[in-house]
């Protein structure tokens, strides 16, 4: 019976022979295809870019191997000698490899590339363009072109090409660790391409210090390329099978999920509590002053009755305002809908027309014809009506608020115009915004809290219907509303 | 002769607003919170019940369906008070059982108007 370390040492022995690499080559083939296999099946399937090159780069490392398990087996099975050939054998095996690695290393960096919009076609062809040089130079220092002592030539091109292969190697370790991207796919493909790397590395240290000649050296180096490809495999398991990306991503998304969810209902309760909270003393406030105006706690006279009733028209607009945060985040939580019925326009129209204020001259016209119908939710169109009416009113001094109403074959146009101080034209395109002012809050004279829009818009967007707005500034706005005509 | 209105309100300020709305034209009694309410209610037998939702011990909503499991209650309307923003089908539809609503913050003449209108 042989000790394990007696083993070990027969087995390298047989593994530095010519048997021993055709065995090991053709492991790694066997690996190789079947990894071909996998990527061909999968980039048929989804035609992606990083599948292209990882394909190419597989079949380019397998085509490598098989070029050697070629010669091996000449040598091995019909006893041809080699030397002759190893020079252009191992120019190829090489440069198949590198070549290879280039595509596999940008493959599995394709994720990170996508992240980071690094144009990995750019990359690629930069670094076979490279490459091909160094393929040009190589092939002339081979066949004998330029000069070079005939003894240093193998020792010199195998020497580039170990120290080409270690710089491709570590590329993508370099990158990771530089965007500090350490998931479970990315360390992956780390480990595999540092294992990998050792063996250019051994290689190199072989060549430069004792010419190739070490032959500890070449043992120690034989297990990692093989080592490499099964790493390889994993990474290309995790890509495509396991699909280690997609899951983290996936968990990622989970838990932003779960917290925007959260925030939601957070929001809920908070409206719903700052509603109860602020409606409770408004209701007091309200109910004392209305009971003070109706001399319920004995006469009043003229100035007391006015200022009790500006308190009153305060208070009013305090509570509008809460009623508008309170629309506003009922529309977000999308639980609003629509109860549509034939509607008169004028009337509905008529109902919303509200006493002016004396230090206003203007006029509200009323052009809608009378037997024009639309097909709408009442209280919510009304609700559009009030808040365009309101803003005209707020923003005009002189002139007129004119309705005006059509019908075309199917849809119906209205349209709300004033002759107010208009809006400049770099504040059009944001009206419709949640809490967006026109004026800076500094400025404001007007009040209000910039819902009122953004609430007309959301209720004519539930209706299928549009609005738009035209304005010039000191000659008036138009907002138009086209709805359509069901019949 | 004048009909009995028990007003259920936590809100001191409010219940004692609603008290001067409502004494002039019927007899007025106050609670502060359900458990009092129910006492209060099984009672005088009122007409109207004004009954604010949200209150500590038993809430608006609870103290309605005692109203309306008692049999001895089913001549008594209920008005409910609320300062959520809920509309109004949908709002009568989770009381189950209230006659009208009043939604915070409202003008004195909308609760004359209400309680006249369910007595109606």
């Amino acid at each position: 019976m042989i000790s394990v370390l007696t083993f070990y040492h027969k087995f390298n022995h047989f593994l530095s022979t010519t048997s021993g690499e055709l065995l090991k080559r053709s492991s790694e083939l066997l690996f190789l295809i079947f990894a071909c296999y996998m990527v061909a099946s999968e980039w048929i399937r989804t035609r992606a870019d990083d599948l292209k090159y990882l394909l190419i780069g597989f079949s380019s490392l397998a085509a490598a191997k098989l070029i050697s398990v070629f010669f091996l087996a000449q040598n091995v099975f019909a006893g041809i000698v080699l030397r002759p050939y190893l020079d252009y054998i191992s120019v190829a095996d090489n440069f198949l490899e590198i070549g290879a690695l280039v595509l596999i290393s940008s493959a599995f960096l394709y994720p990170l590339h996508k992240k980071y919009s690094i144009s990995l076609r750019k990359k690629t062809y930069v670094e076979l363009a490279v490459i091909a040089a160094l393929f040009v130079f190589t092939v002339l220092v081979v066949l004998n072109v330029l000069p070079f002592p005939f003894g240093t030539r193998r020792k010199v091109i195998l020497t580039i090409m170990s120290l080409t292969k270690f710089a491709i190697l570590w590329f993508p370790i370099y990158m990771i660790t530089k965007k500090r991207e350490f998931t479970i796919y990315n360390k992956a493909v780390m480990k595999a391409f540092a294992v990998y790397s050792f063996t250019p590395f051994i290689n190199t240290v072989n060549w430069i210090f004792y010419s190739g000649q070490n032959q500890d050296l070449v043992a120690l180096a034989y297990p990692f390329p093989f080592i490499g490809i099964i790493l390889f495999s994993r990474v290309l398991f995790l890509k495509l099978v396991d699909k280690a990306t997609l899951k983290e991503e996936l968990i990622d998304t989970k838990r932003k999920y779960v917290r925007e969810k959260e925030i939601s209902k957070m929001k809920d309760e908070f409206v719903s509590t700052v509603s109860h909270e602020l409606r409770t003393p408004l209701t007091s406030i309200k109910l004392y002053l209305s009971l003070f105006l109706q001399e319920k706690f004995g006469k009043i006279n003229q100035t007391q009755k006015e200022t009790l009733e500006l308190l009153s028209s305060e208070s009013s607009r305090l509570t509008n305002l809460i009623n508008d945060i309170l629309t506003e985040s009922r529309f977000d939580q999308k639980k609003e809908s629509l109860k549509l019925k034939q509607v008169s326009l004028y009337t509905l129209t008529e109902s919303c027309i509200m006493p002016l204020t004396e230090d206003k001259k203007i006029a509200i016209i009323n052009n809608i014809p009378k037997d024009l119908n639309v097909h709408v939710d009442h209280d919510k169109f009304k609700q559009v009506l009030i808040n365009l009416l309101t803003n005209a009113v707020k923003h005009t001094d002189t002139g007129a608020i004119t309705f005006s109403a059509k019908h075309r074959s199917d849809s119906v146009l209205l349209r709300i115009s004033d002759t107010g101080k208009g809006i400049a034209s770099e504040h059009l395109p944001y009206i419709f915004d949640k809490f967006y002012q026109a004026e800076g809050h500094m400025e404001r004279t007007t009040g209000g809290l910039g819902l009122g829009l953004s609430i007309v818009k959301h209720i004519i967007d539930m209706h299928n219907g549009t609005i738009h707005v035209s304005s010039e500034p000191s000659k008036g706005t138009a907002f138009t509303i086209v709805l359509p005509d069901k019949k | 002769m004048k009909k009995t209105v028990v007003i259920v309100e936590d809100e001191i300020p409010i219940a004692l607003a609603e008290r001067l709305i409502l004494q002039d034209e019927y007899i007025v009694h106050l609670a502060h919170d359900g458990d009092q309410a129910l006492t209060t209610i099984n009672k005088v037998k009122p007409d109207v019940v004004i009954l604010d939702w949200m209150m500590p011990k038993k809430n608006g909503l609870e103290v309605c369906q005692a109203i309306r499991a008692n049999a001895a209650l089913k001549h008594t309307k209920v008005v409910m008070v609320t300062a959520k923003n809920t509309p109004r089908d949908e709002f009568i539809g989770i009381t189950n059982g209230a006659d009208d609503y009043i939604a915070k913050p409202f003008e004195p003449i909308e609760l004359l108007h209400v309680t006249k209108q369910v007595l109606r």
